[in-house]
């Protein structure tokens, strides 16, 4: 179900009664719209509206064998399809025993950074730059900044091809399996990797002088956030499910976390946990396990502004920004110790089945913590299958943000009031093509 | 998008586009598939499947000196209609990128590859009229028939200087 887009429409009713419409916000993956109703002064209404069809996947899953599960929950997202995959091989590996070997545990962690790059760098470069470069998208932006286009294309191959040499391709991998991997790089790709992600260091500088430079909108908002956590790594598969406001829980509780709902705004579920809602993502990753962060990230992060505890959803595109040089340090670290090994094709690891096994995969993908659960029966065929997707736990820490944010906008024109929104939704990174699977904004009275 | 190969500074790039899974929008990529090493292949001719890669091609394309994309283009013509025009000629209307970089499509990528100086000085561009466009579908019975002619015109075109 797609709603008619339409264009901004404000309606002035009176002093205290603002009608705004606006359908369609844009530069965000997915359809919805933003809601806010002031009658008499009260704000009456302010929702992220979430209209994107619900797309059952999870219906998809059952009475599949647990080989294609990868394969299917891939094309959940064309940007996270590794993120994805990944969560699946591991909600399956674990529900089916799965010993993985340290190669593949190494080779997993280079793809997901490879997408943790990829995704960062078209968000921070294609859809948050424009609002703050004064233009309306990525294509005027490469006649008024060519360089800076240039420079996140250039960024973004790398990201894509470090994807590509692992897992086969970056958009829906294809050689990532149960237990381990189908296709081995040779050493040369290998070398050639390393030395590219090294080359690929001033890119990396560039990209941060250039998001030091923006005024980010210093709206707060305190909430809780929420992501994996890991001892002495920051890390995006497995671990713990970490929270500022409560101490750590196995995956296998994650349901604990979520409680997901129903909301009558949303085809997406909305999720709490300590609080009416919690924020996933890139702030509350370097919120929780900062001190893990490379030391040119953690340079990165002064530079930027950022310190611990931040509670300004803004900038999740700078803990964004300090995500895009950890990975490529990490990267540089990691295929430094894939030479140092040796990658040695293998065999996948093998599986246990047994009468009704199940499985939680957790992995922090660009936008959060993404679930995966299966039970998988003793023929090796899907009986039940849950997914939590990130912008689904963001959505309730957007509609509250957005209570707290406007009534702090009101002397402010209609136009700066929508400008602020859609910046930040947008800061959130929202895929609601995943989650529900758009963006209008609807201002009914000021 | 399949593995890029070295790129041959100063060569020709053929690029098909689409999605396999589109019915008619396969096209290009079928292309693309039938010329991979064909025996009358020029040399220094570098065929790719560029699939639904969106703005990925963008980085494909530079250091090109002769780009032909061959897509499924709807013209207003007969399903399998095959019409051959350079890039210069044609009127793009760019999505705009704004909407969503889930939506950017072949026109966006062309556009932008433009204005950043990153397209080849010559696009010549293969639009097959597609027949129908839905999921899970082969190829409509017209553009199947159109596929080895299609085939044989981007020869030409390759021999041609």
């Amino acid at each position: 179900m797609t709603r008619k887009s339409t264009q901004p429409a404000p309606e002035a009713v009176n002093g205290s009664q603002v009608r705004i419409t606006v359908h369609h916000v844009t530069r965000v993956e997915g359809h919805g719209n933003i809601v806010v109703d002031v009658r008499n002064g009260t704000l009456e209404r302010c929702e992220l509206e979430i209209i994107e069809t619900p797309r059952f996947f999870e219906a998809m899953l059952r009475g599949r064998p647990y080989t294609q599960a990868s394969h299917i929950t891939s094309r959940i997202c064309g940007i996270c399809a590794c993120g994805h995959a990944t969560a699946s091989l591991r909600a399956t590996e674990r529900a089916l025993s799965v010993q993985l070997s340290d190669q593949t545990v190494l080779l997993r962690r280079l793809v997901m950074h490879g997408e943790m790059l990829d995704s960062h760098i078209l968000h921070v470069y294609m859809l948050v730059a424009p609002d703050f470069l004064g233009v309306g998208s990525v294509i005027p932006l490469a006649t008024s900044h060519p360089d800076i286009v240039k420079r996140a294309l250039r960024m973004k191959q790398f990201a894509g091809e470090l994807c590509a040499a692992f897992a086969g391709r970056h958009t829906h991998p294809i050689a990532m399996t149960v237990g381990g991997f189908t296709h081995f790089p040779s050493r040369q790709q290998v070398e050639a990797l390393r030395e590219r992600a090294e080359a690929l260091r001033a890119d990396v500088d560039a990209t941060v002088e250039l998001f030091a430079t923006l005024p980010y909108p210093q709206f707060e908002r305190e909430t809780e956030f929420v992501a994996l956590v890991q001892p002495d790594d920051y890390g995006f598969i497995d671990g713990m499910i970490g929270s500022t406001d409560h101490p750590p829980r196995p995956v296998d509780e994650y349901r604990q976390v979520t409680n997901e709902r129903l909301a009558v705004h949303s085809t997406a579920k909305h999720t709490a946990h300590q609080r009416e809602s919690y924020m996933v993502g890139a702030l509350a990753r370097f919120n929780l396990k900062h001190m893990h962060l490379h030391p040119r990230a953690q340079a990165a992060a002064a530079h930027l502004g950022l310190s611990a505890p931040c509670f300004k959803p803004y900038y999740n595109s700078v803990a964004q920004v300090v995500e895009i040089v950890h990975c490529v340090e990490d990267v540089v670290r990691l295929l430094d110790t894939a030479l140092e090994r040796g990658i040695v094709p293998e065999d996948p690891a093998p599986v246990t089945l047994r009468p009704g096994a199940r499985g939680v995969g957790a992995v922090d993908v660009p936008r959060g913590v993404l679930f995966h659960e299966y039970q998988i029966g003793e023929d090796g065929l899907i009986q039940e299958a849950n997914c939590v997707i990130p912008t689904g736990q963001n959505l309730g820490n957007i509609d509250r943000d957005m209570r707290a944010l406007v009534p702090t906008l009101l002397s402010e024109p209609e136009d700066v009031i929508r400008h602020r929104l859609e910046m930040l939704v947008r800061a959130y990174d929202p895929c609601i093509s995943c989650s529900t699977h758009f963006l209008n904004v609807e201002f009914v009275g000021k | 998008m399949a593995h890029q190969p070295e790129t041959v500074a100063g060569g020709t790039l053929v690029l098909g586009v689409g999605s396999l899974l589109m019915g008619d929008d396969a096209v290009g990529v079928l292309a693309a598939q039938r010329l991979q090493g064909h025996p009358d292949l020029p040399p220094g001719v570098t065929v790719l499947d560029g699939g639904t890669a969106g703005l990925g091609l963008i980085p494909v394309l530079d250091g090109y000196r002769r780009a032909v994309v061959v897509d499924a283009v709807p013209m207003g013509l007969a399903p399998g209609a095959i019409r051959r025009f350079v890039w210069h000629e044609a009127r793009p209307i760019p999505h705009g990128g704004a909407v969503s970089l889930h939506q950017t499509d072949l026109t966006d990528a062309l556009v932008l590859a433009e204005t950043l100086g990153m397209l080849p000085p010559e696009v010549v561009i293969f639009g097959v009229q597609p027949g129908h466009l839905e999921w899970d579908r082969p190829l409509s019975p017209a553009v199947e028939r159109a596929l080895p002619q299609l085939v044989d015109a981007l020869l030409g075109e390759l021999r041609s200087e």
